[in-house]
Order: structure tokens, then sequence, then C-alpha cells
């Protein structure tokens, strides 16, 4: 539904270096840096998926390990980088990527929901106490454009639904990248 | 002022619950502080450590409960209370920024990529009333600030509780 759409522009906040551990101490030798969607997508065909918050039940425990276990293999199927986008800062994603042993898939913090926004995606998660997150999807961008699309069924803001999760999976993105790099391979 | 009425919704040894400010306030002495977020910074796990290892000062001074709100959900609330052991403050995830929107101190973080947080402060709230409210200063709306960290720590509440 979104093919060919341009990805918009936007500048994260990210954290870099906190992994350090102080030991309760009160110094953090982290910084904060700029990353753009231009540093994210610019040149490069990447996945993308998201979801509705970091520590959550469903992503924790399937979507994001996932997508870190097939890594190495969708990278294979002429990806450069995957990405995990949700609507918490670059703390919350740092702190969880780092409880779940995550050493591949990349974080995009969207705290501010301003990318989420943009790509029609921010909804109502207040049955939760959520406030404003990301409905869940997974996309193919290839330099700054979607190539593929896949979003969860029933978009709504009032929590109405319950928590779908058949569609935005990395076995439909193997399938997908599968068919296209054989396609891709017949020669002529 | 009255704390403004919210229900929030928390995650429970595997269950929702709800619990709304009525069953937080009704008929007790509570102190809430409340931080820009978990995770975020040594200053807010140093606020809510000093909270939590002074509990049995504010027990002996007449205090129920502690409770740390934040606007953040019960997921990421609870996940940063386990990393950090805390053993007696209570968390409030605000989620949806009701509570803190309500108290006047939900605050723009545009610097941090953060989004609608809360503004830095301790209060006592006695059966519901704000009875004392210690606002650290230059709220705003742009992230013009070096985050301070002078009026809201227990220090300043548990004098505050022992000169009554």
């Amino acid at each position: 539904m979104k093919r060919d759409l341009k990805i918009p522009k936007v500048t994260f906040r990210v954290r870099i270096g906190d992994e350090v551990e102080t030991d309760g101490g009160c110094a953090i030798g982290g910084q904060w840096i700029n990353k753009t969607t231009d540093d994210f997508f610019k040149g490069k065909r990447v996945v993308l998926f998201s979801l509705p918050g970091a520590f959550t039940p469903t992503c924790s425990s399937q979507q994001l390990p996932g997508f870190e276990k097939e890594y190495h293999a969708i990278k294979k199927m002429g990806i450069d980088e995957i990405y995990c986008v949700s609507v918490n800062d670059s703390f919350v994603m740092n702190a969880w990527a780092s409880h779940m042993k995550i050493q591949n898939v990349k974080m995009i913090p969207d705290g501010s929901g301003n990318f989420t926004r943009f790509m029609g995606m921010l909804i109502g998660k207040n049955h939760l106490g959520f406030g404003l997150r990301s409905w869940r999807y997974m996309t193919v961008i290839n330099d700054n454009t979607i190539e593929k699309w896949w979003q969860e069924p029933g978009i709504n803001n009032e929590g109405t639904d319950d928590d779908p999760y058949i569609e935005s999976t990395p076995e439909n993105m193997i399938r997908y990248l599968q068919n296209k790099t054989n396609f891709a391979e017949i020669p002529g | 002022m009255r704390v403004p009425y919210t229900n929030f919704k928390t995650f429970e040894k595997d269950e929702w619950t709800e619990i709304d400010t009525e069953d937080i306030f009704s008929e007790k002495k509570i102190v809430v502080f409340a931080i820009d977020g978990a995770f975020t910074s040594g200053l807010n796990d140093k606020h809510i450590q000093e909270y939590d290892n002074a509990y049995h000062n504010f027990k002996t001074a007449g205090i129920d409960e502690l409770y740390c709100v934040s606007v953040n959900d019960t997921f990421v609330m609870n996940a940063w209370f386990n990393k950090l052991g805390i053993k007696n403050v209570k968390p409030l995830g605000d989620g949806e920024g009701v509570f803190t929107q309500g108290m006047g101190v939900l605050v723009n973080k545009p610097k941090q990529g953060f989004g609608m947080r809360s503004w830095r402060y301790s209060m006592l709230v006695n059966n519901g009333e704000v009875e004392k409210l210690f606002e650290e200063p230059g709220k705003n709306n742009a992230s013009d600030d070096h985050d301070p960290f002078e009026v809201s720590g227990s220090n300043t509440m548990i004098k505050y509780l022992e000169s009554k």
C-alpha cells in the first residue's frame, strides 16, 4: 500500500557509549549524536520493522529475536541492514537491546514519534496506558524509497485489537526476499 | 490542589491491573517524585536510589508509600526497577502523560528526541491533596536546561517532614 513512497526526512537523537557499567555511580560516559533518515536509508537496501514498545511481551519474545536470529541469512539476500524502530527513547532502546543480547539488529529510537507520525503509523495505545506508539509494520526500503510493505491488520486508535503479529514476521520477509533473489538470478 | 484523577495501567506478575489515584492516595500520606525517563541518566538512578534507601526514614516520618512517576509505560518502568534492584519505591508508569499533564509539569524534550516527559519534582500528598510541592527551577519546553536536581531529592523531603 505504501510502495514507492519516499521515507520522510527526520533527525533522531541517539545515545552512544553508555554501555560502560558504572556500578550504581552517577557518571555516564555516553554522548548524544544526531542520526538522520539519510544515514539509515540513503543508498542502501534495508529491512525496517516496528513494534509498539521496548520490553513489551510479543515483540520481546518473538519478533526482535526472530530478526536477530535470521540477520545473516537476510543480509545474504541483498539486504544491507536490519533496523527496529519504536516510539521509545534511545536510552530505553539501548537498554532493551542489551537486555535481549542483540548484536546485529540496529535500533532506531523514535521517542518523539516524528518518524512514525510521518509514516502514518502513529496510533493511540491508551488502553495500555502507553500514549502514542507505532502500529506494527515491516518494510523493505531501497535508497529511501519503500520497495515492499507489510502491516498488521486492524490498525486503530482505540485498542480494539490484541496486537496481531501475523504479517510483520521474519518468515514473511525471508519468503519475499528469496523470491526476489531467485527472480533476479534468472538470466535475461 | 488535588492530584489529577488518573487510572494507571500496570502489568504485574503477568497480569494487567488498573490502579487509580483513589487507590494510591485516599486516606494516605504519600510522597511522589518524578523523573524524566527510565534508563535515561545516572541522575535518575541516583534520584530513585536515594528515595529507595531512605524508605524506612520516610515510614518513620509517617509516610505510607513512595512512588516514582515517569512518562514511560509499565513494562519499561518494571524493567528499569529490576535493573536497579529497587525494593521499596513503587513505579507509576504514566505512559499517556495524563497525570503529568494534570500536574502541569508535562514538558517537551526535543533535544533528546524524547517527546513529552515529566519535569523533575517531588511532592507530599495528603489524602489526595498536594500539601507540599518541590519543583526544580527552570521548567521549559525546549530542553533548555541542565536537568537541575536541587530540591526534589529525598533529603529535602525528609527535612520538610521532620520540620513539621
